[in-house]
């Protein structure tokens, strides 16, 4: 891909005319010295908000389920909707690494380690959701099929839920084995920056797994990092097609549909890129990236928020269309209940933050206008938060008989759990950008290579 | 022991390339490449294979999913089948999700493990780098030295190249090994005090097979709370923990009765019910005849008639099932005398269950017809 000459047409990715020991000082840089005040403040309003989320989940565990406002008709709800949404919130990270790195998307290698750092803290967070959600949490070790005393009594491998066992929990280890594997010559290169023989050189020797750079290692090293990514490709859309299923394969009227998959698919990787806008929107400004991660970088992926966007807004407006063609009374009640019931008000801001605003990203004047960019990124995290609520409540509250229609209003514990999520992700978040390299050093180094090559500006 | 090489630093990837190529050409035998990225065209150079790692993937790939389906159709057709929903056991197309997943977890997994232990990367190995600065920003090509070679060419041959700097150095020959050997002692010295500690854990701590396991979460359902219909509640509403039924609902197995124990009620329940039973029903008329015995004939007489064996003992008799009057009672009429009874009949709701109320006024019917018929009419009137 080296050869792949694109000439002086296109800008370099990496502004500034970088040598390469400048790019390991630049990136290296929030590793070194005392943090700083605002990472301070941001660290402890998410330790405070994780810490809340613990003692939440501690109650529940204690007092049981019904500290949720749970009922029988709507068992499903707050922990469900945050669950696919810290899933979906994961995809973007795979996407940027691995099926950008098989599209040769150079751009990617500025802010693809941070993106797959974000799956696997988006992921711890997504699992959480239902393993407490089964009130009994010591015991989620029975929904893998391990040789017991009651029989042996297996896994029923005919449900999705089993299948998002299998689908999340492969989903996690892979994320987290590509994310080191790249992470291995970086920690390598932060080894050799540090001088002396520290705590903190001898923690990094030994993760680095006594890496030298030696091109015969390198050689295969690539190949193994692209049989990831060519693996990665299928199993980012096949997670979020399992978790659909979840939803898909059931009868329940605004459920049971076949466009569940696709819908989720692109969905996630929407609420993914909007939630890599965000992060990479903070980070440039107060981790000083801004040579590496440019507008050139906001601009491609506000138009992968615009292109997934309006997919999403296609499947909002099929599945209506469907309600309305297939002649179903049961449908055609689900999707009017959706829009125009009692929760009319969470399906009028999802269409406004996922369908309505990122189309303003048609216009360049928004999307090189970082400050919109940043408003517009949160109001899809919103939207796509409360796309799923509106699927999972809304179908449920209202179901085939009218005995058993019930509404749902969440409780404090609830809304605890989903402060806790999000302190638990940004706690991790942060500790990353404080202690680990947040840009892939040596990709971005082949870029920089590669710029100087193609521009023929100095290296 | 130790052997010589031959050192050279770049600072472009384009120069440590060409000067591979050179070296090569040269006849020299190069090393290895030391690069702080990887360098597209240097495998070219230095006349690398393809790797092979993408069959080692290939083939933990084939193995996980041959795994995971072997586990699906076994655990669920053979060890332990369950019947879900009528579903056939060996549900392939059911099984196809989790074993894609196994099939990915297991070739990217193992093609990873496969990778370190092929390039010998493992945690805390320590590296000894030719130069710090290789993984930062210079390039270091290192060529075996051993032959009948002279530095002075080698130096001109690898300047040409623009190498900032060509020297000498003398190397540990083949520590590989001992470092193994050396982590593999440390390996099962760590191993050997772990299985101790474990066996001596046990010895110390014994098992009692009849002692209950430690509860360690309170709300793991191992003490029940039984809770009684008609004690008092202290978390459900009002105290209660029966709770009301919500207003309108009925006892199973019974239907509304809006009718009052009045001759009005009485006549409205003969216009406005009518027995679900049709006459022709063998098996209710059977029911019926046996109700009949038990429960009215003592008074009614087993024709009808008002003839029963308590009349005989003081009883005033009943009017007869036969008169005219009582014929033209609607079904209905007689389902409500039964209810709630009549003169010196008391009510039977207690005594016949609904259904079989029903199924007895068949029979008396069966009782009037065939009073009505010629040949039993003749009977009665003999009897």
């Amino acid at each position: 891909m080296a050869d792949m000459d694109v000439g002086a047409l296109r800008p370099p990715l990496i502004a500034g005319h970088k040598t390469l020991a400048q790019v390991t000082e630049d990136v290296c840089a929030p590793m070194d010295g005392r943090p700083t005040a605002l990472w301070w403040i941001g660290l402890a309003i998410s330790v405070l908000a994780l810490s809340l989320g613990v003692a939440a989940v501690w109650y529940m565990f204690v007092t049981g389920i019904g500290t949720w406002g749970l009922n029988r008709t709507v068992g499903w709800a707050l922990a469900i909707t945050n669950f696919v949404f810290w899933i979906g919130i994961g995809h973007a990270g795979t996407l940027i690494s691995a099926i950008l790195f098989l599209l040769r998307q150079r751009w990617r290698t500025s802010v693809n380690r941070a993106a797959e750092a974000m799956t696997i803290f988006a992921v711890i967070c997504a699992a959480i959701f239902p393993v407490i959600h089964m009130g009994r949490a010591w015991l989620a070790y029975w929904m893998f099929p391990v040789p017991n005393m009651r029989g042996s009594l297996w896994v029923n491998f005919l449900s999705p839920l089993m299948w998002d066992v299998f689908a999340i929990s492969t989903y996690f280890t892979i994320s987290l084995v590509f994310w080191y594997v790249g992470l291995i010559p970086d920690l390598a290169t932060v080894r050799d920056r540090i001088r002396g023989n520290g705590p903190r050189k001898r923690l990094f020797s030994f993760f680095s797994l006594g890496w030298s750079g030696s091109a015969r290692t390198w050689h295969h090293y690539e190949a193994v990092y692209l049989l990831l990514a060519a693996l990665g490709t299928p199993l980012v859309i096949s997670v979020h097609s399992i978790v659909s299923m979840d939803f898909a394969t059931s009868l329940i009227p605004g459920w049971h549909t076949t466009i569940f998959p696709p819908y989720f698919v692109a969905g996630a990787i929407f609420s993914g890129m909007a939630m890599v806008l965000t992060l990479m929107l903070v980070a440039r400004k107060t981790m000083r990236l801004e040579d590496y991660i440019t507008l050139r970088h906001v601009d491609v992926m506000t138009k992968f928020v615009l292109f997934t966007g309006s997919l999403v807004g296609l499947a909002y407006g099929t599945e209506f269309f469907i309600a309305f063609y297939s002649g179903n009374p049961y449908e055609q009640f689900a999707y009017t209940n959706r829009a125009f019931g009692p929760f009319g008000w969470a399906f009028a801001i999802m269409v406004i933050c996922n369908v309505v605003l990122p189309q303003l990203f048609w216009s360049k004047r928004v999307r090189t206008n970082l400050a919109v960019v940043f408003v517009i990124s949160l109001c899809v995290n919103v939207g796509m938060w409360f796309e799923r609520f509106v699927i999972i409540v809304t179908s449920l509250h209202r179901d085939y008989l009218p005995s058993s229609w019930a509404d749902y209003t969440p409780t404090m514990i609830e809304y605890a759990t989903l402060i806790g999520s999000f302190g638990l992700f940004f706690t991790c978040f942060l500790l990353f950008c404080r202690f680990l390299p947040m840009i892939a050093i040596g990709e971005v180094k082949s870029v920089v290579a590669h710029d100087a090559r193609s521009t023929g500006g100095p290296r | 022991m130790s052997r010589r090489v031959i050192v050279g630093a770049f600072d472009r990837e384009t120069d440590v390339i060409a000067a591979t190529q050179a070296a090569r050409d040269g006849g020299y035998i190069v090393e290895d490449v030391y690069t702080p990225y990887a360098v597209h065209g240097l495998d070219r150079a230095m006349g690398l294979k393809p790797s092979w790692l993408t069959w080692v993937c290939f083939a933990f790939g084939a193995f996980g999913l041959v795994f995971a389906v072997w586990l699906q159709f076994w655990t669920s057709t053979v060890a332990w089948p369950i019947n879900v929903g009528g579903r056939p056991w060996n549900s392939l197309p059911a099984f196809v999700p989790i074993a894609f997943e196994l099939m990915v977890l297991s070739a990217g997994v193992g093609t990873v493990l496969v990778f370190f232990v092929r390039r010998r990367l493992r945690p805390g190995k320590r590296c000894v780098p030719f130069d710090v600065r290789t993984t930062n920003d210079r390039f270091i090509l290192v060529l075996d030295g051993e032959g009948p070679s002279d530095l002075g060419d080698v130096r001109r041959l690898l300047e040409s190249c623009h190498a900032t700097a060509v020297d000498e150095r003398q190397v540990a020959a083949e520590t590989a090994h001992g470092g193994r050997a050396r982590a593999t002692g440390r390996l099962n010295l760590g191993l050997g005090v772990a299985l101790a500690a474990t066996l001596a854990g046990y010895w110390a701590l014994g098992v009692d097979p009849l002692r209950p396991n430690f509860e360690f979460m309170p709300s793991n359902m191992v003490h029940a709370v039984s809770a009684q219909a008609f004690a008092t509640s202290s978390v459900l509403p009002r105290g209660q923990t029966l709770q009301d039924p919500p207003p309108g609902s009925i006892a199973r197995g019974l239907l509304p009765w809006p009718y009052a124990a009045t001759p009005e009620d009485a006549a409205r329940a003969g216009v406005e019910l009518s027995n679900p039973f049709p006459p022709d029903d063998p098996a209710a008329v059977a029911r019926g005849a046996a109700v009949y015995a038990t429960f009215c004939q003592v008074c009614h007489g087993a024709g009808g008639l008002g003839d029963g064996p308590v009349t005989t003992r003081g009883v005033p008799p009943p009017v007869s099932l036969l008169a005219d009057h009582t014929r033209q009672i609607k079904d209905g009429q007689l389902f409500h005398i039964l209810t709630y009874g009549q003169k010196n009949m008391s009510s039977y709701t207690a005594q016949i269950p609904r259904e079989d109320r029903w199924k007895v006024i068949l029979h008396v019917r069966q009782l009037q017809q065939r009073a009505m018929s010629p040949t039993s009419q003749s009977q009665v009137q003999t009897r």
